[in-house]
């Protein structure tokens, strides 16, 4: 059987149609009706992470798909390698790349997800994806019919082998995932319309007992395998409102990160600060993030390169990265550049990098852009000083240098990144070309240099994508708006 | 090269000095605390000097505004025989005579500071415009920007403001603090170096009438820039700072660096093209001292460069914004070919200035006169081995024109 192509026209109507029917919503458990299994793990994963579950007996093939229904609550990537099998007698069958179309659905979702199906047969399954992801068995790797399903495997990659790792080292790259259970479907293959379903395995009313979890092979590790509370579930439904929501706006600029403006408010304190600080990952030299208040009653985050855990062994750079929380987020269209809202609450220059990593569909790579350059060409950034009221420009290269006890915005216009050198080089594959309508930003990074700003302390708040043509001042010149007033009374026009 | 009064008097008539106050001045014998003092020639090796002072007195950083038939030529100086503590800026009035502009005697505009001001140390590099301007009641027509310092090495030099009711002073500076500050630990990671700061200004008025004026510097910090601030200084007790930019220098090309820029930069307008033109020293590839640049050239570039921010994905090559304007001004073209003395022009050449009306506008389209600085080198066998440092007090100032 065949799927809809993914990216044909023909598909992305196919996806449409499926989005809004009655189907599709019935196959797609709600967070607040029952209780999945939840998968954790923290800290470093040494490899992989397997679950395996026996059928209480073998379920006859009915369809031409495997649905698992799953919700990735958090990663320390912007995607969760996740690989599936499905055990027919005695022998198990996993999924490969060609041949079919391994892609997901999410209820209200009007296009696909972004899951890529990757040589080995894993699939890089993104933040916060809540939904079903149909696995063709036209697609399994031996190529061949299987009749029934005796049991069926969810292994957990850690996120430094994801796609999107960019050859990070990541801190952390543990995972939280919730598993709701397994249908066989019947998929129309011209529409993509759900046809019939069969349950072969409900997870939200299996026993934790029934699911053997092992690590590596071995039985010994460090994840949890536990049944989701009530709390958990209403994480679920808080991800998914604030993953449909619009990105707030406030003048001319589409925030598209507030570092949690009362995002989990509704929680206790204790499951909120946890999930706050699971939003965000670290790679590199250990360096420290916390929420602090802002001005408006909000979050920001606090961004600081403690010298006492300084490894002089390692390379000197340390990152917190975040992936976007709303859909919206991943809307660049129209917008000129990056803004941010940053403290540097030193006496002294510090600095960091606002690093964008885009998505190339047609290779398949995660491709870092910063204010590098292979030319060693200075970039301009512009600022507004909300204290002081001033606007200026200065130059820079590489890190974003904010000045000594600056408190205001920075905009980058997308003009003066680039990729930087060495990831234009065949290794890395890094085509080099920004192009928002045709790749996806999928992860934003802000990344520091140890070395030069040890114990110095950034206020990050308000990622943002701005859309006017400013003007630096504009008290000779008033056809274009100053920075003030855009972000005072400018409207997000694209 | 010590010479005697006599001498100096031959050389002023041999090169045809006008009775200027310079003149005077050399054909005068001082008391300089206690002792006589001696006029000597600074190294003549190309063209001549737009004015003659003794070697002890450096003459650099011009600026040369024309108001009707009289030019008024600011420029840096020590007020002391060669002390390099003793800085000032002052003026010369020209009038044109003779085929040429003759000046007059140095008078001091302003000079350092008391102790502890920001410009204890230094003063130099200065500009005037012509505008309306008010400070402490009274009302002003002429303000000057310059470059100061508390630092004896001239480091983290700020720029401050004085008026003047008329060209040539007197001079009031304004307030005691300057108008663009600068303080190496905002811009440098570690916080522990020293740089030059923020110099060269060069002032040109916005619009017909009041007191907003773009003024242009160069700051150098860990990345040397040349910006451009939008200022209203109509009441400078209510100082109106509007955006402080980056000056785009697309076009303006050098050896050896991805970031060129116009480096000792003045500026003028041209209100009939719509351009800036932009006098600015070469990239100094000196490896002794004086550590400055060997020639300058002219660019010009549309005024809209200004404003201009590249917004967006970057599609294509950048806007080139600044062109060429004529030939350099180097060793070769201040040589004096007939003159076998002078054969090897300058071979330090800097800190260059365009002539402008009172405003920092262009007289004339079509023509760039360009006043400039020269400097003999360290080591240059003629200059005195008792004198340390003998070279920092051989600048002049040169004219060159350039049409286009």
């Amino acid at each position: 059987m065949k799927f809809v192509k993914r990216g044909t026209a023909l598909f992305g109507a196919a996806l449409l149609s499926l989005a809004g029917t009655s189907a599709v919503r019935a196959a797609v458990s709600t967070a607040a009706e029952k209780y999945p299994l939840v998968y954790e793990t923290e800290g470093k994963m040494a490899g992989s992470e397997t679950l395996t579950y026996t059928l209480p007996e073998p379920v006859a093939v009915e369809g031409n798909a495997l649905a698992v229904n799953l919700f990735v609550k958090n990663t320390f990537n912007n995607a969760l390698p996740l690989s599936f099998s499905v055990i027919s007698e005695g022998k198990e069958y996993k999924w490969r790349k060609d041949g079919g179309y391994t892609y997901g659905r999410e209820p209200g979702a009007t296009d696909m997800i972004r899951a890529e199906c990757r040589s080995d047969g894993t699939v890089e399954v993104p933040y916060l994806f809540g939904g079903e992801l149909l696995l063709p068995f036209s697609a399994l790797s031996q190529a061949v019919s299987i009749s029934r399903v005796d049991g069926i495997s969810v292994t957990a990659t850690a996120a430094k082998d994801s796609l999107f790792a960019s050859g990070d080292s990541w801190v952390n790259d543990g995972v939280s995932l919730y598993l709701y259970g397994v249908d066989c479907v019947k998929m129309d293959e011209t529409t993509g319309e759900e046809i019939s379903r069969k349950t072969l395995a409900d997870f939200t009313a299996v026993s934790l007992s029934e699911v053997i979890h092992t690590s590596g092979g071995s039985t010994e590790t460090s994840a949890t395998l536990r049944k989701a509370t009530a709390e958990d579930n209403k994480v679920r439904e808080i991800l998914d409102e604030a993953k449909n929501a619009r990105c707030p706006e406030t003048g001319d600029m589409k925030i598209i990160e507030d570092f949690g403006d009362n995002l989990f408010s509704a929680l206790g304190a204790e499951r909120a600060a946890k999930e706050w600080n699971e939003r965000y990952y670290l790679s590199g030299q250990i360096s420290d993030y916390s929420p602090v208040n802002n001005a408006s009653g909000g979050k920001a985050l606090a961004y600081n390169l403690d010298s006492a855990v300084f490894d002089a062994g390692k390379n000197s750079y340390a990152g917190v990265h975040f992936n976007f929380l709303r859909r919206d987020s991943f809307d660049f269209s129209g917008a000129k550049g990056m803004a941010v809202y940053v403290e540097n609450t030193s006496d002294k220059l510090t600095s960091f990098a606002l690093e964008l990593f885009q998505y190339n569909t047609d290779t398949g790579l995660l491709e870092q852009y910063n204010l590098n350059d292979a030319g060693n060409k200075y970039k301009t950034l512009y600022a507004y000083n909300t204290e002081t009221g001033e606007e200026f420009s200065y130059h820079t290269q590489t890190f974003m240098r904010v000045p000594a006890k600056f408190k205001g915005w920075i905009r980058i216009p997308f003009s003066q990144y680039a990729a930087p050198a060495w990831s234009m080089s065949e290794a890395y594959g890094n085509k080099g070309v920004l192009n928002f309508d045709k790749y996806p930003v999928v992860k934003i990074s802000m990344t520091r240099l140890f070395n030069a700003n040890a114990d110095t302390k950034l206020i990050i708040d308000n990622v943002a994508l701005y859309y006017s043509d400013f003007s630096v001042g504009n008290l000779f010149n008033a056809a274009k708006p100053s920075i003030k007033q855009c972000v005072e009374s400018g409207k997000v026009t694209k | 090269m010590k010479k005697t009064i006599a001498l100096a008097l031959s050389v002023i008539a041999l090169f045809g000095c006008a009775a200027g106050a310079g003149c005077k001045k050399k054909g005068s014998e001082e008391e300089n605390k206690g002792k006589q003092e001696t006029y000597e020639d600074k190294l003549y090796d190309g063209i001549d000097p737009v004015f003659k002072e003794s070697m002890g007195y450096y003459n650099e950083n011009p600026s040369v505004m024309q108001e009707g038939a009289t030019r008024f030529l600011y420029y840096t100086r020590n007020e002391e025989k060669y002390n390099a503590s003793t800085d000032s800026v002052a003026v010369r009035v020209g009038k044109y005579s003779g085929g040429k502009w003759n000046y007059s005697e140095a008078k001091k505009c302003v000079g350092v500071g008391a102790e502890g001001a920001w410009d204890s140390a230094h003063v130099f590099g200065a500009d005037v415009v012509k505008g309306d301007f008010s400070y402490g009641g009274k009302r002003y027509s002429y303000l000057m920007a310059y470059s100061g310092s508390k630092e004896a090495d001239k480091s983290e030099a700020q720029i401050g403001l004085a008026v003047a009711e008329t060209p040539d002073g007197a001079w009031t500076k304004v307030g005691d603090k300057p108008l663009i500050t600068f303080k190496s630990s905002d811009w440098d990671t570690m916080g522990l170096a020293t740089y030059p700061g923020c110099i060269e200004p060069s002032l040109i008025r916005y619009g017909e009438t009041g007191g907003k004026v773009y003024l242009f510097y160069e700051e150098s910090e860990n990345f040397k820039s040349n910006y451009v601030y939008e200022l209203d200084l109509g009441d400078l007790d209510h100082i109106v700072k509007c955006g402080k930019n980056v000056l785009e220098t697309t076009g303006v090309t050098d050896l050896g660096t991805s970031n060129p820029l116009l480096y000792g930069g003045d500026l003028v307008l041209d209100t009939e093209s719509g351009e800036l033109f932009a006098a600015r020293e070469v990239r100094t590839m000196a490896t002794s001292a004086p550590k400055v640049a060997d020639g300058v050239q002219a660019y010009r570039a549309p005024v809209s460069v200004l404003d201009h921010i590249d917004q967006g994905v970057k599609t294509g090559e950048p806007t080139v914004w600044w062109q060429r304007v004529g030939g350099e001004i180097n060793a070769d073209t201040t040589a004096v070919l007939e003159d076998e003395n002078k054969i090897n022009g300058y071979m330090r050449i800097f800190s260059p200035c365009i002539v402008s009306d009172a405003y920092g506008r262009l007289p004339e389209y079509g023509k760039l006169e360009i006043l400039f600085t020269s400097q003999a080198c360290d080591g240059d066998e003629r200059l005195s081995a008792d004198i340390e440092n003998a070279y920092a007090f051989t600048q002049m100032i040169h004219t060159y024109t350039i049409t286009y």
